[in-house]
């Protein structure tokens, strides 16, 4: 071995400018590698810790819906899907509050809505400005996501009406009633809103027509260490009892309403399903000889005369009727309102793990015990719980993850080429060697001690020089000049950090590429004659 | 060779006249539009009755919804009360020429917006209860007889004249005998079905004709359904104070 380093290093000093060109080309390949990787985890790492530490937690936990379901709700294709509410409330409490691996819980329900200052000089939906409700429960809340800094005001506090916004959201607010007041043919440079303020809140249309509340607006505050574009500034944060009212989480017994058979006929055939198609259904005489959809009913008998009853518009207390839901349906809705004034309507548990590298595993675990219990909930990690918001910042970090991979290709391919041409330069040399003996083995050795030398040197080079730009990158920041990059980088500028991994697999990644690339080119040199490669110029 | 000259006369003066001829006999369907509208439409008296709106989704148990609906379509008011589920009984939705106004009984809060939407989360939208208007929204884009289960029908394709309306295509099936509608099919801007709509029972009220039992087919989610069921109809004169903000307030109290 020392004969093979020796003679190894008399070649690459013998050939310095050879061994200085190829080494600068690993050097410049292992900056490459060392600093992209650097600034893709810490990207991703930031990413996950933007989610994780502002509005996901590790895990959450919901009943399970047709559609992804996100802490925004459920996606679904035409329409608005309601977001199911935790079933088994209790019992999933107690298991997730008794398992070892995890560290704090808090609950949500989540909607979407309309706001704007309570002000009889506006009014219109038009004249609103869009939010994401987060019905939370203010103490666990708070001490689970603890970013949240207070500009005015104070915290939602249990039990009390109210709603926190952020600096962003009062932003939109202020514009918002502007618009309202400027429709109202008011003129007024500015408008000013503030803790104490009164703020409406209608509600989102997935269950039937909106609700209306006026809250007072609790506090005003500045989310710390997130940026745009992860859905973070669209939130803002309202007492639960308020949201369940504005969502109508207590609806439930529709279905108990007590039907004439004309009022599900049309449903109902459908299901028996007994025509080919619909037309044949609705359109054809009837096989069957039924009496309503019979022979003889159609015709001109499709139309049927009104039984012209009089109805008394003003007696109020007739019109709306006094309700005809069947006693089950009423014990049904007590049992819902019980259920709400216990506290226990939620639509998510968000849960902190004491090992985040273990949130996979605990996900697992949670989703085999709610099967084993029977119980129509799931469990998943943050991704799943920023929903749309992650995936955006997945699309664009895949985006950049293909970019640094195409960089460090076209470094490889260099490096190939250079050795393979500085090989095939030496096939004269390999030839006298073999000449005076030299086995085939020896000369395999030592291109490959050759190469180990050069790629473990200038690759430390390389390492040392694309520590050095990371450090300088660190302290200067790189700042994030448009959206795409700050999702990217999940702030205003990003920080690289190199791990020790990324800079050994970098190292790795370069010596075997050297190692690879000297293969073709030996095994050439050695299969020809050695007087023909003596006389190969 | 005489002959053949007459024959090709002949021959080519059909075929100019032939066209001719079948336009003559060409249905007029902007007529035929306006005489759907003008059945659905009540120019001359009130219009109110209840309508049950139930939908079904896979897996799911029926959604009802119940709501008595006033129309004076003289003045372009239109009001919607909520009578069914319990927990929305009283909410409304009342129409006043271009302003909408939803109204929740717990907060006793009006909101006014512009917005279109479906009712309670169906695929019954708000323009389904409301006037008729085909002949005005619509323009004729072609046309050809065929038959709908055992009725002969004429399949009228129309198109939107603006962007206003829910759905840019729609597709009629109309009862040659008696202009009513028996099954429509809706159409996105770029040719996607949306929704398929039966209309299998009418109801005569006064001189007008409602349709009685709607069924309304979601063709994007499949499964999807809603009825529409119309009761208690009536055209007797509704009070100017039903349209009015205290109405609703009234009503709920």
């Amino acid at each position: 071995m020392g004969v093979l380093l020796r003679i190894a290093m008399r070649n690459l000093t013998e050939h310095k400018g050879k061994t200085l060109i190829i080494g600068s080309i690993v050097a410049l390949a292992v900056v490459v590698l060392v600093v992209g990787n650097a600034m893709m985890d810490t990207a991703r790492t930031g990413i996950e810790r933007a989610f994780i530490n502002n509005y996901t937690g590790n895990i959450m936990v919901s009943g399970l819906a047709e559609g992804s379901i996100s802490l925004f709700g459920v996606q679904s294709v035409g329409r608005l899907e309601q977001t199911p509410v935790i079933p088994e409330f209790n019992e999933i409490n107690d298991h997730l509050t008794g398992n070892p691996q995890i560290t704090a819980t808090t609950t949500q329900i989540s909607g979407f809505g309309f706001m704007r200052a309570e002000d009889d000089r506006i009014d219109g939906l038009e004249n609103s400005a869009f939010t994401v409700l987060f019905g939370i429960d203010p103490t666990s809340y708070r001490e689970m996501f603890d970013n949240l800094q207070l500009i005015e005001g104070t915290y939602l506090e249990p039990g009390t009406e109210g709603i926190m916004l952020s600096t962003d959201r009062v932003e939109d607010l202020q514009k918002a009633a502007l618009r309202g007041l400027e429709d109202a043919g008011i003129e007024e440079e500015e408008y000013e809103i503030h803790a104490g303020d009164s703020i409406r809140v209608v509600s989102g249309l997935s269950q039937g027509l909106p609700r209306i509340r006026v809250v007072p607006l609790i506090g005003i505050y500045e989310m710390t260490g997130i940026s745009e574009g992860v859905g973070a500034e669209l939130i803002s944060y309202i007492d639960p009892q308020t949201l369940r009212a504005l969502l109508g989480l207590s609806l439930g017994a529709s279905s108990e309403i007590e039907l004439d058979y004309e009022q599900t006929e049309l449903l109902d055939r459908v299901e028996a399903g007994r025509g080919d198609s619909l037309e044949d259904e609705f359109f054809s005489a009837d096989p069957f000889g039924d009496d309503l959809f019979g022979e003889e009913l159609f015709g001109d008998s499709v139309i049927a005369e009104a039984t012209g009853e009089v109805v008394d518009f003003e007696n109020l207390d007739g019109m709306l009727g006094t309700g005809n839901a069947t006693s089950e349906a009423e014990e049904a809705l007590v049992q819902v309102e019980a259920e709400i004034d216990a506290g226990t309507t939620w639509h998510y548990f968000l849960a902190r793990v004491e090992n985040p590298r273990r949130t996979d595993h605990v996900v697992e675990e949670l989703n085999e015990w709610f099967i084993s219990q029977g119980i129509s909930a799931q469990a998943g990690n943050w991704e799943m719980a920023a929903g749309p918001f992650a995936t955006t910042a997945d699309v664009i970090r895949t985006v950049f993850n293909i970019a640094i991979l195409i960089i460090g290709i076209v470094a490889v391919i260099i490096i190939m080429n250079t050795m393979v041409l500085s090989v095939m330069e030496r096939t004269s040399e390999i030839g006298t060697m073999r000449a005076l003996g030299a086995q085939r083995g020896f000369v395999w050795r030592m291109f490959m001690v050759e190469t180990l030398v050069i790629t473990s040197l200038f690759g430390l080079i390389g390492v040392a020089t694309g520590l050095g730009i990371i450090g300088i990158l660190h302290l200067m920041g790189v700042p994030a000049t448009n959206t795409f990059l700050t999702i990217l980088f999940a702030g205003p500028e990003l920080k690289p950090v190199a791990s020790a991994i990324s800079v050994l697999g970098s190292l790795v990644i370069v010596s075997v590429i050297g190692i690879l690339a000297h293969l073709y080119p030996v095994s050439v040199a050695l299969k020809i004659q050695p007087i023909k490669a003596i006389q190969t110029e | 060779m005489k002959r053949l000259i007459y024959t090709s006369i002949l021959i080519a003066a059909l075929t100019v006249l032939t066209p001719v001829w079948v336009a003559a006999e060409d249905p007029d369907f902007d007529s035929i539009l306006r005489e759907i509208d003008d059945l659905a439409n009540f120019s001359e008296s009130d219009f109110s009755a209840v309508y049950t709106i139930i939908s079904e989704r896979p897996g799911e148990e029926r959604e009802v919804t119940q709501a008595r609906l006033f129309r004076r379509d003289l003045n372009d008011q239109f009001l919607i009360l909520i009578l069914q589920p319990d927990v929305q009984r009283g909410q409304g939705y009342l129409q006043v020429d271009e302003n909408v106004w939803f109204y929740d009984p717990e907060s006793r809060k009006f909101e006014r917006t512009t917005i279109r939407e479906n009712i309670q989360n169906s695929d019954a939208q708000n323009a389904d209860l409301d006037q008729s208007s085909f002949s005005s929204d619509y323009t004729v884009q072609s046309w050809q007889e065929g038959t709908l289960g055992s009725f002969d029908v004429y399949v009228v394709d129309l198109e939107a004249r603006s962007s206003d309306v829910a759905y840019d295509q729609v597709r009629l099936w109309i009862r040659q005998d008696q202009t009513i509608v028996l099954k429509e099919e809706d159409f996105s801007v770029n040719g996607r079905l949306m929704r398929t709509v039966l209309y299998p029972r009418y109801e005569r009220v006064g001189s007008k004709i409602i349709p009685k039992q709607v069924l309304i087919v979601d063709e994007l989610n499949d499964g999807e359904r809603t009825q529409l069921t119309m009761t208690d109809a009536t055209i007797q004169t509704i009070p100017d104070s039903v349209f009015s903000k205290a109405y609703l307030e009234r009503v709920s109290n």
